[in-house]
């Protein structure tokens, strides 16, 4: 995967705009405690771009090898689909995570010149988290599709309803509805929504859940207990297994009678 | 007997397909599975390779089959090289290092090996599927369409390459288009025509009894019979 020039193309952009954004905040607003400008663009930057291009890529990668006709000629040879869905992830897994590995690298190196400029554990554990989470759901997203097309359809549509659409829905829900209403639609958006559920670890593993509000207490409160960050880690590979065993079942689906 | 079909459907949603196909296919022997395009061949031979199942119908497979598999509509990953791609699919065989370079080297792809397919023509990517096919113990080899982008030389080093399976006791099955191919090659044939095995049998028999001189006047014959 690695050789791809798509792959590589992203790569490249990727740590360009990482390593320029973080060097921008940094010179614009030096570092201060807290939840701040420049560790919430730095976050939106991570859930934005990660996650469009492990859908993207990651999705292709398994609809191209059914359009191709790769997946049949492997469903010949003595492989399982459960193997061939799990050489899929580690692949792309390496992928991203040689890519992150890259950015950061670039950021601490830049900050040896410029000063203070640094990463917290925090952004990197969950920077590998989006891409542990995401990566699997490319994969589901690539079983379902007809073809690369479609797979690159559906990976947009599903990451701009997560990173915004939904989003917007709520707060247009709020113009009206009862604060009560709200935060219940909000904390269901939190579990439906991969990209708020790593948005709301970071607030957890940074110890920043106020950021939620007031409002939030008694959930904030249950997930930053021990026993919540222990759901909050099960959820999360939750979502992990959920979507390959899926991809697995309908690739299996694929080719049996309609 | 390698295998037997009774009564096997696979209708896609455009109603094309396999209709009730019933056939018996022997051991060691070299069969053409003959027809036009759309007529089910590829279907056929995505059942017996278990790739898809039948709508209805059964097969009742002889002893335990170890099946080697051409397709015609791979598209291999373009950013590995010929020797990559043996080698990944030679690991899930189990098939040793020596065993891949002769394979390699019979379909004459070892001097290009390193190079990725993305440089490939599209004979030499048949070659390459080809050589896959090649790969690793079986008794049964299905080649589907296998001329298919192969130049005069590389349809003759086929010939040889099937002729040279037959020889080592596996059963070759292959779909064509082209009926002087098959009738070069095969000694069994199924005739199939918009999904219906519309002949089958030896193929001297079935000329005879036919009084057909060759496999494209018993096609011609057999379709405006069906008309």
């Amino acid at each position: 995967m690695l050789r791809s020039r798509w792959m590589q193309l992203v790569a490249l952009l990727f740590v360009f705009v990482f390593a320029s954004v973080s060097l921008i905040q940094q010179m614009a607003l030096p570092e201060v405690e807290g939840f701040t400008r420049q560790s919430a663009a730095a976050l939106n930057l991570q859930l934005f771009l990660l996650p469009l291009f492990l859908l993207t890529i990651g999705s292709m990668s398994i609809a191209g090898d059914v359009e191709s006709g790769w997946l049949s000629l492997l469903k010949t040879y003595p492989i399982t689909l459960r193997q061939y869905v799990f050489g899929k992830y580690a692949a792309l897994l390496l992928s991203f995570f040689v890519m992150l590995a890259l950015s950061f690298s670039v950021v601490i190196g830049t900050g040896a010149f410029v000063g203070q400029l640094g990463i917290s554990w925090v952004f990197v554990v969950l920077s590998f988290l989006i891409v542990l989470i995401f990566a699997a759901i490319a994969l589901l997203i690539g079983a379902i599709a007809k073809s690369r097309l479609h797979a690159l359809a559906l990976s947009l549509v599903l990451w701009a309803s997560w990173l915004l659409l939904l989003s917007y829905a709520l707060m247009a829900i709020g113009t009206f509805s009862a604060g009560h209403v709200l935060q219940k639609l909000l904390i269901v958006n939190i579990h439906i929504n991969p990209a708020e559920w790593l948005r709301f670890g970071y607030f957890l593993l940074s110890k920043q859940e106020a950021v939620l509000g007031p409002a939030f207490y008694s959930f904030t409160n249950f997930y930053s207990s021990p026993f919540g960050l222990f759901v909050y880690a099960c959820l999360s590979v939750l979502w992990i297994i959920l979507s390959l065993g899926f991809a697995v079942f309908i690739l299996d689906r694929k080719g049996r009678v309609e | 007997m390698i295998v037997k079909g009774q009564k096997i459907a696979r209708i896609y949603s455009n109603d094309r397909g396999l209709k009730d196909a019933s056939f018996l296919l022997n051991e060691g022997e070299i069969i053409a599975l003959a027809g036009g395009n759309g007529a089910g061949k590829s279907t056929l031979i995505r059942l017996l390779t278990g790739q898809e199942k039948p709508t209805s119908g059964q097969l009742e497979w002889g002893s335990e089959q170890s099946v080697n598999y051409m397709p015609d509509d791979v598209d291999f990953p373009l950013t590995l090289s010929a020797e990559e791609i043996i080698n990944l699919l030679g690991s899930l065989k189990k098939v040793g290092q020596a065993e891949q370079e002769t394979v390699l080297k019979r379909v004459g792809l070892w001097e290009e090996r390193k190079q990725t397919v993305r440089h490939y023509s599209k004979g030499m990517r048949q070659r390459l599927n080809l050589a896959q096919a090649l790969l690793g113990p079986s008794n049964f080899l299905l080649l589907d369409e296998p001329t298919n982008g192969l130049d005069p030389y590389w349809v003759a080093e086929l010939k040889k390459m099937v002729l040279e399976q037959k020889e080592l006791g596996k059963t070759v099955l292959f779909s064509t288009h082209l009926l002087s191919f098959a009738q070069e090659l095969a000694e069994e044939v199924l005739l199939l025509h918009q999904g219906n095995i519309i002949t089958q049998g030896n193929l001297e028999h079935v000329l005879r009894e036919n009084d057909c001189k060759n496999l494209e006047e018993l096609f011609i014959m057999k379709i405006q019979n069906n008309l």
